[in-house]
This record gives C-alpha cells, structure tokens and sequence, in this order.
C-alpha cells in the first residue's frame, strides 16, 4: 500500500513521444527498482509504453497531485472513493451519514466547486455540479487523483477549488490474473467483489464488479434515548465497469470503457427528525470510446463518452421525482513535441446536455455548450519547467472568462543522476498562478420557478507556491516532503436566496477568499522482508466572505460553515516477508461552523482505523485475510448538522488472487 | 495547618446541619418553585437543522439564543419548530420536523412530555386549560390531501380525537367558541364547533388562507396567500354574517404574509414583500405606503407597549429581529436563531 505523492512530470525519452501517466510510469522510467503489488506474489514490470487515460498532468506543472494507485486503493477495495480519500486526504466530507451523500470541500470551497473526471470526462452531474462521492465504488478505478486548487484550463468547468480525477487503465502484459473479495462487517454490511484482467501484448482488459449492501442500524448516542437505533439508513449498491486497450498498428490504440453502478439508498433522517423514510435510487451508465494516435512528434486523440445519470428521491412527504440527464462529450487533442524540451497541445471539447427533472425543469431541457484549450509546456533549463495553458469555454447565452494558468517548477537542489551517491536528494520550489470558472449548473438556469439562464459564471483567481523534497538513501530509505501555500478569491459565489413572490433564484451573491497551507510527508523503508511506510498530511484552511451585495444575509469575516481550520492524517503501514500486514491510519478535524452566522458548531474529533492481514499461498492461489476496524476510539462525532456517523465497527474480508 | 483547617471546618459543618434541620421540613418544592421570567420575549426560530427559542429580556437587552439546549442535556430541538403556545405555566412547541409537540416548563424550559402521533404538524391553539388543537398537513408534494385537525387532551398529552378539515390547514383562531381553521391549498375555511369538536361549515374565500386575526370590532380578518396564484387577499367579515366579505386585494408575493393585530385590536398588521402594512379595522384598501418598508419572516407585537418585532427571512445563518415604535421607527436589532417566525410576549 503505497500513497505517492506525484511531483515528477519528467519529460522523458520522447522518442516515446506519449503522455506519460504521472502515478505509474514515471517511477519506471527514472529506473527505480519496479515496486511489488503488495497484494501478489509475482512482480511485474511497469511497461515501457503507458498511454495516459485522463489529461496528461504533465501540463500541469506547480501543482500537487495526489494519487492512490491500485496498491492504495487496496484497502478500499469494497468502499468508496469517498472512504479512500478521506482517509488518506485532509480534505473535508461531509456525510450525511453511513453510506449516505458525501460532498467534498476542497481548500474551503463548496461541493460544486471540485471537479470530478473519469478518463478525462467531467461527470458531475449536470444539474446540480456536483457529485456524491459515495456513488463512487473504489472498485472500478485504477487510480484516483487529487489535484487541489484552480484547474479549469485543465479540467474545465468547476475545477475552482481542485479536481478529483478516476481513470481505469488496464494493463498490458501480464495474461491473465484474477482476484475475488467477500467481506462482512459490523451494522450489517456485506460486499462481494471481482476482478478479472487479460493483458497480452497488443490488448489489455480489465473487468471489475462489486455488490455491497448494509443495514446501517447502529446504535445511536445515548441522550436521543437508551437503546435507540439508527433508523432509515440501508443502503444497496452495485458497480461493474469493463475497461478495453487495443493496440492497432503503429502507434494507435484504441480504449473503450464502461462504468455503470447502481445505488438503492434509504436516506437517513437526522438526528430528532421525524423518519420520513426518504428514499433514493441512483442509476449512471458511463460509455467512453477513445483513438489514440502517435506519430513521431505528433499524438492525437478523438474521444467520446455517453453520461446517463438517474436519481429518483421521494419520502412520506415529497412524491417521487425522478431527474434523468444525459451527457453527450467529445474531445479532441493535438500534440505536438516541437521538441523534447518544447510540447504544444490544442484541444476542444463540445458537450450536449439533456436533462428532465421532474418537479424541476419545465419538461425537458437541453443545451450544448463548448470549449478549445491550448496547453503548453517548456522545459528551457532540465531543472526549470514552465507551463502555460489557456482555456475558453462557451455556455449558451454568456462566456465564462478566460481561464489561463501558469506555472513553473524549479529543481533548486538536484543530486547528479551520474554521481555514485548513496544519498540522492532533490529539492524543488513550485509556483502556479490560475484563474478558474464555474459555469451555472442547469439547475440555476432552469429550475422553475426561480431559474436563471443570466446567472454569471463564478470565477476564481488563485496562486499557489510550494516546496517539495526528496531524499533516497541507498534504495532503502525514501523520504518525500511537500509544503504548499495558496490563496484563492472566487467571484460572484452563488447562493439561492427567496425573492420576489418568496421564490428562491439563485445570485450572484458574494466574493470569498480561501487560503491556507497545506504540508505532507510520507517515509518509506524497506528491508529485507520487511517493509514499513509513514504518512502524515496536515492542512491549514482559512476561507472567509470578504464582500456581498445588500441582499446577502451572511456576515463577513467569518470561516465559512463545514470549512475546519485545521485537518490533519496519520498513517503507517508494516508488511513482513510478504505474510504479515498491518496498518493505522488516524485523522483529526478541528470544529466545524454549521451555518453563515459562525454561532453553532460541530466539535473536532479524531478517529482512528486499523487493520490487520495475512497471506497465505494455497494451490497457486494467494489468499489474504483482513480484519479492519474503523472507528475504535468510539468517538461520537457527526460531519454535518445532525445526522449520525457510526461509533466503532470492523470488517473482515477474505480475497482469493490468482496471479 | 491540620489545625487550622478543623478550626475552620467545624462552624461549617455545624452551618450545614442547620441548613439540612431547615430544609428538611420545608414544604413541598414544586408550589413554590423558580416563576418564569417576566418581561421577556419568546422567539420562535423555525431553524434547519435544529430549531431554537430565544429569549429576549426587554430590560437589559440580552438575548439567550437557545433555551432548550441547555436545559435539555444539550440535545437540541431538532428541526422545523413551526409554532409555540403557552397554556398556564407550560410551552408547547410544534415539531413540524419531527412529527410531535415537546412540552416544557416556562421557568426552566425543560421537556416534561411529548405529545406524538402527529404527521406534519403546523400550528397549536389551546381551548381554556383541559384541551388544545394541531392542525397536521397530510399527503406528500404535489399531491397534498386534505389535512386534519387533532385534538390533544392536555391533562394526559394525548390525541383524543381527529377533524379532517380540506388541504394544508395552517392558523387557526377559537372566537365564541367556534374553531376557525385555514386551509391554504383550499378556497375554505372550516369552522369547528369548539364545545362538540365537530366540523360545522365551510366559509368560501377568494384563495388558500394562512392567518387569521380578530380586530376590536368582532370581525374577522383572514390572510389569503397561495403559492403560484396571481392575488392575494385579506378578507374581513363579521362572524355573523360570514359570506358578506370585504376583500382587499393585492399582487401575490407568498413572503410568509404575517398577520397580526395589536393587543386591543384597532390596528391590524401584515408584512408582505414590499413591506410591513398597517390597516385600520374599517379599511378597504391596503395603505399607499407601508408603515416600515421591510419584509418580515416573523412579526410581533408586544402588548404591552405597542412595539412592532420584526425577524428577518435568512436561512443559512442567524437571523436578526428588528424593534420598531408603533409608528414605524427602528429603535435598535439583536441576533436570534435561524429563521425567527413569531414572537411570544410574558
């Protein structure tokens, strides 16, 4: 279980000539010893060609990007992309509960504020511009990336506080290779999960399925009643997802891929609420068809994808409505490698939505909406990189600002690769100037009553400066810092307000700036048979509403609700001789405000996970069994007003992996 | 020192026994218990999350932002408190939310009971000391039945009996013994016999009603607001003669539409969206202006001296209530809850 934080964007031999995957191949080709899977016996090389599904983060220089790879995500392998990151993240979540919505806060912004992609395509949904990250199954990604801070020149609209990206890549080489996982846990939870992958040369697939499914009922604090259960809150959820790469010729490949997943939720009431036995069932089919073409200096791409999102939401009080939206996106890039120092992309996207909400839209609503991006990267010195992009989007109706970003990265201290040194170290400053956009969702321009197809788009100006650290020492010890600080103001940030008639419109409201400091580390040690590894992240949050209109009723100067000041994660992991396993992980949050007015708080907890595992080899087969706890200091603590997290639980799962 | 400390102890101890002889024979606690204070104001914050009573002591102008917390184990109120009525030395507040009436203490403020079996509850009215009615919404958005009244014996907190009235009843007001109750989906209202618990008559009206006030004159002035139609009313008539109606009509704005009149009647209020109105008993026009040019969630006026409370419609934050003279001047502000619907005077 590896947590990488990614800073190398090393051009390489680009006789190559392809974007490189920043979690997976950069290691490989700056010839490090290729790291086990810790989950299989047989090492396997990382292949010499990795074509990147998702938007090269090779433009994106000055930035930090986070990625958990499949080694990571192991341990999350029946949970959700949400469980993942914030045990391994200082991000802010908000759950509505176990299993229930979990919205993502990114450097004090709001939900709608994060950009989530799946190999390259935006698949927020359409109304609302945001996701839930529970609807997320770990189980179908191969990497999950974080990129905090502006990126709309990147990942278009809504990456103003940072972006969330999956991609499901499979492998090449390899054959055949197949794992199983059942597990069972505390409130009634039990998953099943498969995954199957065939790699040969010229064709690489990846199939994965998962089914999980909890009774939620766990007891709740005392004061509401003795012996009172969490009513309302089971869940069902499912998830299969088929990733296909096909070689073609010289220098083509061609990439298809499905993701679809099912949820069927109880919505849990909050806590002295009334159980209105509110209940959601969320469908999404995601179809992604790619060529990829490589030629000499020039690569280019056409993809396209297909999004359909269904959510039905009805309790004792509100009769089902069901939203059905459904996404259309192609995009194209062009890049070309001037020359190995000098890389020039150009790209457009074009999207069509169509979208019925009942109790919403006035019947059916559809728009198409457009963009053309241009991305360059110079290396003018092997220690200085630059990075210049631009983007302009177009939205029926208005044009959201330009969105340029800049950024460098400058290796101040670099030991010589040619030197025979047991120590290498490197030290790199980092800078990156962004603007980014959000442009309205279609809920705020047709929710009727109250929508607005005039609503500006919220823009944000953000600048960021960092240091990061390397220090290996002869290829036992490896030790990566990294500390960021950033500021970010978002303008004309949206909020619904009731208006004439009592009707709620969404305006453009108000200005917040965000800034904070974000810090990690992360030691690694190996040994023989012996393996340890330490994290720890810290982020510092100061997001605040610097002016508004007359009609904003918020007060200025104060944190912004569910933003804490301070989060912090601890986390190690020990593996001995490819048997044992055992891992901590904590997380600590300082309190949170639950409104505008900054009077009522939810208080800072700290929650600590550990789990425990062991391999066995039986008949060609790897088998590990893993005991994880969650929760153990039994803390009562809630991430949103009121509604109930559960105390102390655990899992126990058992995998069977054949190769 | 050990010395000194029994020097010290022993007056103590023997101030102790005292105490203990004294209270000992001390009559039964509860007559004579902690009164509720006096010269204060109740506000009643809807809330989202958790609702909220404040207080609000006229005297020295400070403002206790949550009374039930507190005095409850810390376990807040829990969402949408919609109303609150106080019969003899209790409180009843509506849980709109979460489907039942908490009763607490007006001195200590905390729950000595529950009255469940409610859906939806909206608005309490109490008829003398032994009984009480709930008006209670029923269906689900958009397709709303017709709601219910429930009567609450107020000796054992229970529900001894069911009205079903038309849909989405709200306010309601008890005159010579007869129960007026609004409906505001339905052109209606419903008249209840308040001795027999029996539904009498239906009053027809111009829309869905929400407010209904008596003035000095006898007569009754209902609000008529409903969402999506283009006017809305407020109607007047004598509860003798109730299809003769004097209908004053003006645009829909669904802005809470607080209806009020002062302690001795011969001023009615109505905050709408462009602002706060005063009617005289014999109107037949809205004012050309409004006495205060703000649109209120919760209105309030004190009984005892005529000032107009005002609280503010915000939802993601504290609300702030806002003191007028009788003839419209701001006097001063304070911060309440979330959402501040209506005042109580004591």
């Amino acid at each position: 279980m590896q947590w990488f934080v990614c800073w190398m964007r090393r051009p390489g031999p680009l006789a190559l000539g392809l974007g490189l995957c920043c979690a997976c191949s950069a290691p490989a080709l700056a010839q490090q010893p290729t790291r086990p899977d810790t989950l299989t016996k047989q090492t396997h090389l990382l292949p010499t060609v990795e074509v990147a599904g998702s938007r090269p983060s090779r433009f994106a220089i000055g930035t930090r990007v986070l990625a958990l790879d499949s080694a990571a995500l192991s341990q999350f392998r029946s949970a959700t992309v949400a469980d993942a990151l914030a045990a391994r993240t200082p991000i802010y979540f908000k759950n509505y509960g176990a299993g229930q919505l979990a919205s993502v806060s990114i450097r004090g912004t709001s939900a709608r504020h994060t950009a989530v992609l799946w190999n390259g395509f935006n698949i927020n949904f359409s109304s609302l511009g945001e996701s839930d990250f529970s609807l997320f199954p770990v189980n179908a990604a191969t990497t999950v990336q974080l990129q905090p801070g502006p990126g709309s020149a990147l990942y278009g609209t809504g990456a103003v506080g940072g972006a969330v990206l999956l991609s499901g890549q499979p492998r090449f080489g390899g054959g055949l290779r197949a794992s199983l996982q059942a597990d069972a846990g505390s409130f009634g939870l039990a998953a099943g999960s498969a995954e199957l992958s065939y790699g040969t040369e010229r064709l690489a697939l990846r199939s994965s399925g998962l089914y999980r499914t909890a009774q939620n009922d766990f007891p709740l604090p005392e004061v509401y009643g003795a012996g009172l259960r969490q009513e309302n809150a089971a869940f069902t959820q499912w998830s299969f997802s088929q990733d296909a790469r096909l070689r073609l010729g010289q220098g083509g490949q061609l990439a298809l891929a499905a993701w679809l997943t099912g949820a069927d939720r109880q919505i849990q009431p909050s806590l002295g609420a009334a159980n209105r036995h509110g209940r959601e069932t969320d469908r999404s089919t995601r179809l992604l068809a790619e060529y990829r073409q490589v030629q000499g200096r020039y690569e280019g791409s056409v993809r396209a994808a297909w999004l359909l999102d269904q959510l039905v939401y009805g309790d004792d009080t509100l009769a089902p409505g069901a939203s059905d939206l459904q996404t259309s996106q192609a995009q194209t890039e062009h890049t070309l490698n001037i020359t190995p120092q000098l890389s020039l992309r150009l790209g457009a996207e074009v999207q069509h939505f169509v979208a019925t909400v009942e109790n919403g839209y006035d019947g059916r609503v559809s728009e198409n909406r457009y963009a053309a991006f241009g991305l360059l990267r110079y290396d003018p010195w092997p220690r200085l990189r630059l990075s210049a992009n631009v983007r302009q989007a177009f939205v029926p109706g208005q044009r959201p600002p330009l969105a340029p970003t800049l950024g460098a990265e400058w290796d101040v201290l670099l030991t010589d690769e040619a030197a025979p040194a047991a120590l290498r170290q490197r030290l790199s400053l980092k800078a990156n100037a962004a603007r980014s956009y959000r442009a309205p969702t279609l809920n705020e321009r047709y929710w009727n009553p109250g929508g607005r197809p005039d609503l500006l788009p919220e823009t944000g100006e953000g600048y960021e400066l960092g240091l990061q650290h390397e220090l290996k020492l002869a290829d036992r010890w490896q030790w990566r810092s990294e500390l960021t600080a950033y500021q970010q103001l978002v303008d004309n940030w949206v909020q619904w307000l009731p208006g004439r008639g009592g009707i709620y419109t969404p305006q453009n409201l108000r200005l917040v700036r965000t800034r904070g400091l974000e810090a990690s580390t992360a030691l690694d040690w190996q040994g023989r048979g012996y393996r340890a590894a330490a994290r720890a992240s810290y982020a510092y949050t100061l997001a605040q509403k610097q002016q508004g209109y007359a009609a904003d009723p918020d007060p200025v100067g104060s944190q912004l609700a569910y933003v804490p000041e301070h989060t912090a994660t601890l986390s190690t992991e020990h593996t001995w001789r490819e048997y044992w396993l055992l891992s901590a992980a904590s997380s600590l949050s300082s309190f949170r405000y639950t409104s505008a007015s900054a009077s009522e708080f939810l208080p800072g907890y700290f929650l600590l996970q550990a789990s425990a595992g062991r391999h066995f080899t039986v008949a060609g087969l790897r088998l590990t069994l893993l005991a994880q706890g969650f929760n153990l200091t039994n803390t009562r603590y809630q991430t949103y007003a009121a509604r109930a997290m559960p105390p102390r639980s655990a899992v126990l799962s058992l995998r069977l992996a054949w190769r | 020192m050990k010395k000194k400390l029994f020097v010290f102890l022993r007056p103590l101890t023997g101030l102790a026994a005292a105490a203990l002889l004294l209270t000992a024979c001390d009559p039964d606690k509860e007559n004579t218990g902690p009164s509720a204070p006096t010269n204060v104001v109740y506000v009643v914050n809807e809330g989202t999350t958790n609702a909220a009573v404040s207080l609000y002591n006229k005297a020295d102008k400070t403002v206790q932002r949550d009374l039930f917390a507190p005095a409850n184990s810390n376990v807040p109120l829990g969402p949408f408190l919609q109303n609150m009525a106080v019969v003899d030395d209790k409180g009843y507040l509506v849980m709109n939310g979460a489907d039942k009436v908490e009763v607490v203490q007006m001195h200590n403020f905390q729950r000595t009971a529950t009255i469940s079996g409610l859906q939806t509850p909206r608005y309490f009215t109490a008829n003398g000391s032994s009984k009480a009615y709930v008006t209670e919404w029923q269906g689900a958005y958009p397709n709303y039945r017709a709601g219910r009244v429930s009567v609450v014996d107020l000796g054992s907190n229970t529900i001894s009996k069911r009205i079903g009235v038309r849909v989405n009843p709200e306010q309601m007001l008890l005159l010579n013994n007869k129960l007026y109750v609004t409906n505001s989906y339905s052109d209606s209202l419903a008249v209840i016999n308040a001795g027999t618990d029996v539904l009498e008559s239906y009053i027809a009206l111009p829309s869905g009603s929400k407010g209904i006030v008596r003035d000095a004159a006898g007569n009754i002035w209902v609000l008529c607001s409903e969402y999506g139609d283009p006017q809305d009313y407020l109607v007047r008539f004598n509860p003798a003669t109730p299809t003769q109606q004097v209908r004053i009509a003006f645009d829909n704005d669904y802005q809470n539409g607080n209806l009020r009149t002062n302690e001795a009647g011969n001023k009615i209020y109505v905050s709408l969206g462009s602002g706060t109105y005063e009617l005289t008993p014999t109107a037949t026009a809205l004012p050309a202006t409004p006495l205060i040019r703000r649109n209120f969630y919760g209105l309030g006026i004190d009984p005892t001296d005529n000032t107009i409370y005002g609280g503010t419609a915000s939802f993601s934050g504290d609300a702030k209530v806002y003191r007028y003279t009788s003839t419209g001047a701001v006097i001063d502000s304070f911060r309440v809850g979330v959402a501040p619907n209506s005042f109580l005077f004591r």
